[in-house]
């Protein structure tokens, strides 16, 4: 998982600066690089992506809002990233067809047999039911740890807890996750 | 090492946040423990599987700015902090008139106090500081610490944080 871009010409504090002065031109360039991590981590909650495309829509309107009162403390995306946490912990799953039957990703697989569809059509239900069966505080960390590859120290950042805390939670994450698609290993 | 060693440490390891020299001793144990490189592979297969499966069913990364732009319309950044030089001076005579009544607060509450000391016995030293606290005008306030008898006063005029925290308004986790 790649990560996120600290260091690009301009930088994010950079772009901060100018759109806390109301250069939206800035702000877009701060959507466009975010945006798809953001929308991952929202989906990665929420499992539904009309709904993750709204929670990061909200969340960048809100960081937009507040940018005033974002001091530079952390870095920007573990701030927005945040947002996107709270807001999608906030939604919560809804009760909707699952998104995880849709037929176009599985085409890409590879002229998949009617079986393969059923099955992975019930992996992807099982990952998300056992992933919203967690503790929120859980979710958030196993999310941002395994879709976004955040370091301990980030998480920490973007839960507002000690890493030990971090550590405690991706553990009994894990431990659930691991229990609850066991009948799936090695898929 | 030993294998519960292994497994407390498993998480970290599997994370890249094993900080030597337990890395290499972790190292080591798998590299002679089946047990636990099992573990460790099946944690591994574990994060492969949420990868793989999360990413393929969220679908493409979509293209937000048009619909966000959109929606910012007259949305103003909420802006405590930036004050053009041509408007310090205003801002400078606003504050003041803030810590004027606050001033006045404070003015009342030493008064309060002194009176207070003069018809009371003398509290024993190790008593806790009182404090009081009145509300100035604007967003100011008036923080008294009237502390021990051996200590004066300690008066604080503060002023209302504006800028909004990222806890406001956000649930907890």
């Amino acid at each position: 998982m790649s990560r996120p871009p600290g260091g690009p010409s301009p930088a994010d504090h950079d772009l901060v600066a100018r759109a806390r002065n109301g250069d939206r031109e800035a702000f877009r360039v701060l959507v466009e690089r975010y945006e798809g991590r953001a929308y991952a981590i929202a989906f990665g909650l929420v499992g539904h992506r009309e709904d993750a495309r709204e929670i990061v829509q909200e969340a960048f309107l809100k960081a937009y809002r507040t940018l005033g009162g974002f001091r530079g403390d952390s870095s920007f995306y573990t701030w927005l990233y945040r947002i996107v946490v709270n807001l999608a912990i906030d939604a919560r799953r809804k009760e909707r067809p699952s998104p995880l039957e849709a037929p176009d990703r599985l085409e890409d697989r590879g002229a998949p047999s009617p079986s393969d569809d059923a099955y992975r059509s019930e992996l992807r239900a099982a990952i998300m039911a056992a992933i919203d069966d967690l503790p929120p505080e859980q979710r958030a960390a196993i999310v941002l740890r395994e879709l976004e590859g955040l370091s301990y120290a980030e998480i920490a950042e973007v839960e507002q807890v000690p890493i030990g805390t971090v550590m405690s939670r991706l553990f009994y994450a894990r431990r659930k996750l691991q229990s609850a698609l066991a009948r799936y290993r090695g898929t | 090492m030993t294998c519960s060693t292994v497994d407390e440490q498993i998480h970290a390891y599997l994370d890249g946040e094993l900080p030597e020299p337990a890395r290499a001793a972790a190292e080591r144990h798998l590299a002679g423990c089946a047990a636990c490189r099992e573990r460790l592979a099946a944690f591994q297969g574990l994060g492969r599987l949420l990868r793989r499966e999360l990413s393929a069913a969220a679908g493409e990364p979509p293209s937000l700015w048009p619909a966000i732009e959109r929606r910012l319309g007259d949305i103003a950044v909420d802006a405590p902090a930036r004050v053009p030089a041509r408007g310090r001076a205003a801002v400078g005579r606003r504050a003041w008139r803030a810590v004027v009544p606050a001033a006045a607060a404070a003015a009342a509450v030493i008064a309060a106090v002194s009176l207070f000391r003069e018809r009371e016995p003398a509290a024993p030293s190790e008593a806790p500081a009182q404090v009081a606290s009145v509300e100035g005008g604007d967003r100011s306030s008036v923080v008294l610490l009237a502390g021990t008898p051996s200590e004066p006063p300690i008066i604080l005029v503060t002023e209302t944080p504006a800028i909004p925290r990222l806890s406001e308004g956000d649930s907890s986790l």
